[in-house]
């Protein structure tokens, strides 16, 4: 690959790592996971750019490996909900909400017990910020079949919170 | 009210994860993409250039030839397991009692301290139950009796074969840069299988069934034995099936599955097993490194043939431990000893010899670690390694800076599982702390084996032994 298109490469790619980074971090549910992920995902959109017909595609099309990728990944390691002390003092101390006590681990582990379609076309909108429309380029099918599974994820999300009285917390953990 | 409380929970969840600490920042990504090697070495480790192949190889054809020439092979090298199984095929010592201890499984009861033995199938005394099968009139009883679902005694995942390109093509598949194909004309009973890989936008995963796109007319194998059916790696039937997913399930051991992994697939796509029907003659066809299996499947294939509803050889999904692990209950007053504490309406598990803090709590509503180990000296003392569940899931793990780098990978857990006591503490115990049953897997050491009752202690510290002896027989083989 060219250095000018190296560098085009990476201009597409700005536009789009926050997207990346979220999606990583939710779907593997640890830090460690999600650096794996998000640097195989760019590597393999790096090494396959140039057969990206459609350039106003990136985002989806860079989302797309990252969804397939993860997929291989489960296939050897289950996901892995795990917050650093740094993590949850971060949640908690800039939470607005602070008549709400959230057990963030929990509602995290409940979103990776979805479907995996569905926790995916959930934290692609609500985390990576994406477009219907682009979720729709990612997973295909219908539009207003995004629109239900995003919908009934949130609904089996808040039931089961509904259902669960116990929570698992970490406390804290030194590594 | 409450559903609009959960609702407004998971939309602050969604908004404040987003403020969590990126796993890499852009200045990393433009840093890496500009410099692979330096910095992301990790991303090119599948990759290797032509050249550092042939430079590997030869070096590595090198080593084999001086090593082959210096210790010749006789047999061909085959896992542990299968080594096991053919030689209790070939064995004589039919009479011999070989039923390794560490297989055997103890219980305690909580209250009266009572010891009993039962012996269950595990992977290693797999081969002596079936030696057994094949060696007793009564084959029928000793099946039934092996405590397995569907009566299956022998494991079958190490019996997948993984071939490269050109031991495929021995075999029957055509491989070339469009991808894989399979076609099979026996006894004028044509079986074809056609099946393409592709990898057309990067990512694509899936499996087509088409025509050669270039070479139509290629020849057909003529073998007797062909692919009857492909499927993941989950066992699960795809498509092309000539065979239903229930009739798989009692035909398996009639079959031997060849896996295409991502590297021949040259994709994304899902792993594939291709399930040949097994004849003698594929061995003809098979390198030499699997002549060992033949009279595995050929035992088999005797045994289905006495017992045609009988399943005699199963398959586990990655995430399914093959091993039939019963736990241990100790007495409280021993759990006591181990560092467990239930006075605070609680439960709490504190490494007692642990140089800084270690704490595992369950209370009502939660449970979690504390931890901050300041060395290593723990390891020798009581060593909790793991918590899981009863089906060996790990729901909380931990890994600290004097642990094995691999601790959270399940590989590295099964591969401790036959040197790790597994004590289990039941929700009935605990009804108003736990929520589930625990299990808690101890390192089997000699400040452990100390603090159980006299008779458990009896029983581990013999499996302890072989433990050791078997540490320091691989040491000293490795040496």
């Amino acid at each position: 690959m060219t250095p000018s298109k190296q560098n085009k490469f990476l201009e597409l790619y700005q536009s789009a790592h926050k997207n990346l980074i979220l999606f990583c971090r939710a779907i593997t549910g640890n830090i460690e996971d999600a650096k794996d992920l998000a640097q195989d995902t760019i590597l393999v959109a790096f090494e396959n750019y140039e057969k990206l017909k459609n350039e106003l595609y990136f985002k989806s099309w860079l989302l797309g490996i990252a969804i397939n990728l993860n997929k291989m990944r489960l296939r050897k390691k289950k996901p892995l909900v795990e917050y650093s002390e740094k993590d949850i003092f971060i949640l908690q101390h800039s939470n607005q909400n602070s008549e709400i006590e959230i057990d963030f681990q929990l509602i995290h582990k409940k979103i990776l017990t979805l479907k995996p379609k569905t926790a995916e076309a959930l934290i692609l909108f609500h985390i990576s910020d994406l477009t219907l429309e682009e979720i729709h380029k990612i997973q295909g099918g219908s539009l207003s079949g995004v629109k239900l599974r995003i919908k009934r994820g949130r609904e089996k999300i808040i039931q089961m919170m509904n259902e669960s009285p116990h929570s698992a917390k970490v406390i804290s953990v030194f590594f | 009210m409450r559903t609009q409380t959960n609702s407004r929970e998971l939309d602050t969840f969604f908004s404040q994860f987003k403020k969590l600490e990126y796993a890499i920042t852009i200045y990393e990504v433009e840093s890496f993409l500009k410099n692979p090697n330096k910095v992301a070495p990790k991303l090119n480790s599948n990759k290797m250039k032509p050249l550092n192949l042939i430079i590997m190889s030869s070096i590595i054809f090198v080593l084999s030839a001086i090593f082959l020439s210096v210790f010749p092979i006789k047999k061909t090298d085959l896992p542990e397991s299968s080594k096991k199984l053919v030689q209790s095929f070939i064995s004589d010592s039919s009479g011999k009692e070989q039923v390794n201890k560490k297989n055997e499984v103890l219980k305690i009861s909580p209250n009266e301290g009572f010891v009993e033995n039962d012996v269950n199938i595990t992977r290693s005394n797999e081969n002596v139950l079936l030696e057994k099968s094949i060696k007793a009139n009564n084959n029928e009883q000793i099946l039934s009796s092996s405590n397995h679902d569907k009566d299956t005694i022998i494991w079958g995942n190490p019996y997948i074969l993984k071939l490269s390109s050109n031991e495929l093509k021995k075999l029957g598949f055509q491989i070339d840069e469009t991808g894989i194909y399979y076609k099979n004309y026996f006894q004028e009973t044509k079986q074809t299988f056609h099946s393409r890989f592709e990898n057309s936008f990067g990512e694509t995963t899936g499996i087509l069934n088409f025509e050669h796109p270039q070479n139509k007319k290629v020849d057909f194998t003529n073998f007797d034995f062909y692919p009857v059916l492909m499927s993941n790696m989950n066992f699960e039937p795809r498509t092309r099936k000539l065979i239903t997913k229930e009739e798989f399930e009692i035909m398996n051991d009639t079959l031997i599955a060849v896996e295409l992994n991502n590297d021949l697939l040259k994709c994304d796509c899902d792993p594939t097993l291709i399930w040949f029907k097994y004849t003698a003659s594929i061995f003809d066809h098979l390198p030499d490194r699997y002549s060992g299996y033949k009279p595995v499947f050929e035992k088999i294939e005797t045994l289905k043939n006495s017992y045609p509803n009988k399943n005699i050889i199963y398959y586990t999904n990655d995430n399914e431990s093959p091993f039939n692990i019963e736990f241990i209950e100790l007495p409280i007053v021993n759990l006591q000893k181990l560092g467990f504490d239930f006075s605070n309406n609680d439960l709490s598990f504190t490494n007692p010899y642990a140089s800084g803090s270690f704490n595992l709590k369950f209370k009502e509503d939660y449970y979690g670690i504390s931890m901050e180990v300041l060395d290593s000296s723990n390891q020798s003392h009581i060593n909790l390694l793991f918590l899981s569940d009863t089906n060996g899931i790990q729901n909380l793990k931990w890994k600290t800076m004097f642990d094995n780098p691999e601790k959270y990978d399940n590989d590295y857990f099964n591969s401790l599982i036959n040197t790790m006591v597994p004590v289990i503490i039941r929700k009935d115990t605990f009804p108003d702390v736990l929520n589930d049953d625990y299990v808690f897997w101890f390192a089997l050491t000699e400040d452990f084996l100390n603090l159980l009752p006299e008779n458990l202690e009896k029983e581990l510290r013999q499996e302890y032994q072989m433990i050791k002896s078997d540490g320091q027989k691989s040491n000293h083989t490795s040496d």
